[in-house]
């Protein structure tokens, strides 16, 4: 697993960058209901792990627009 | 401790980005929904009740800080006081009682809340360092004040786990409200039914801390209350 982490980091790099360049246009306010971001990220408990390059996809995408941003 | 799992430090550069003020659902659903899920999931691993109340903290100390600040609320409220209109001035008495093994943040924590780190009854440990039952019903017997009783599941120094039964039983018996410091302890409710029999009888408590730092390996948001 660590040796992907340069992998891993060098995503979460590109999700970070297209969210502070999402900033000047998105609204501020989070436009993803709770039923959105429950279903985006909820559900039973999981029954094992998973990837973690996906699942950290699946985290930068609700947050896309289940965050709040005004900087 | 030390390390960190790939997906929590990825989570957590996500988590710096993003800068999310956390105190309330309007300023990041986000961070709010993900409190709800984890605190859902986490209860089902624990095999705690469901209705038992969830939430993140800063860390260990104030995670025991708000356990024993909701068994000061509920213990007063029954006596008829209420602590946060009236403060502590003139307020009834309250038994405070731990073991001698106590995590340092319990005593912390008493101090904040104005109960003192020093009148509290301190119950004898066995040599493991866990709490002594026996002691428990003998002092809880002998006063009928408002009482919160903080135990402990998970020694930081040995690792021995106080008997939660017995002690929840004695606690109930006696109106009061238990606190246990689960720092890391509540993850053997997680494990196997071996591991999971260390810790049984922590479902009972009224408040549980712990922290995911330690069976995680989590960098943010890694402290939580569970709380009736």
């Amino acid at each position: 697993m660590r040796e992907n982490i340069s992998s891993l980091l060098g995503s979460v790099q590109d999700q970070a960058s297209g969210w502070f360049a999402s900033i000047d246009t998105r609204p501020v306010r989070a436009t993803l209901t709770t039923d959105e971001l429950q279903q985006a990220l909820g559900g039973p408990l999981p029954q094992s792990g998973m990837d973690p390059e996906a699942l950290v996809g699946i985290l930068a995408e609700a947050g896309m627009r289940g965050t709040v941003a005004s900087a | 401790m030390g390390g960190s799992l790939p997906a929590a430090l990825a989570a957590d550069w996500l988590a710096a980005a993003w800068d999310q003020n956390a105190g309330i659902y309007a300023l990041s659903p986000l961070v709010s929904v993900i409190e709800q899920i984890t605190g859902s999931w986490l209860r089902e691993l624990a095999g705690l009740p469901p209705l038992m109340s969830f939430g993140f903290v800063t860390g260990g100390q104030m995670a025991n800080f708000t356990g024993s600040a909701s068994a000061r609320h509920r213990v007063l409220s029954n006596a008829g006081w209420d602590v946060e209109a009236n403060g502590l001035f003139g307020a009834p008495s309250i038994d405070v009682v731990v073991s001698e093994e106590a995590h340092y943040t319990i005593g912390m924590a008493l101090r904040l809340l104005g109960l003192g780190a020093n009148r509290v009854r301190r119950i004898p440990t066995d040599l493991q360092g866990r709490m002594q039952a026996g002691d428990l019903s003998t002092v809880l017997s002998g006063s009928s004040a408002p009482c919160i009783v903080c135990a402990q599941a998970g020694n930081v120094n040995t690792g021995a786990v106080d008997p939660l039964r017995e002690i929840a039983e004695a606690t109930k018996e006696r109106g009061a409200w238990l606190h246990v410091d689960g720092a890391f302890g509540l993850w053997a409710a997680a494990g196997s039914a071996e591991r999971a029999a260390l810790v049984r009888g922590i479902e009972l408590a009224d408040s549980i801390a712990t922290d995911a730092q330690m069976a995680e390996r989590s960098l943010r948001l890694r402290h939580r209350l569970l709380c009736r």
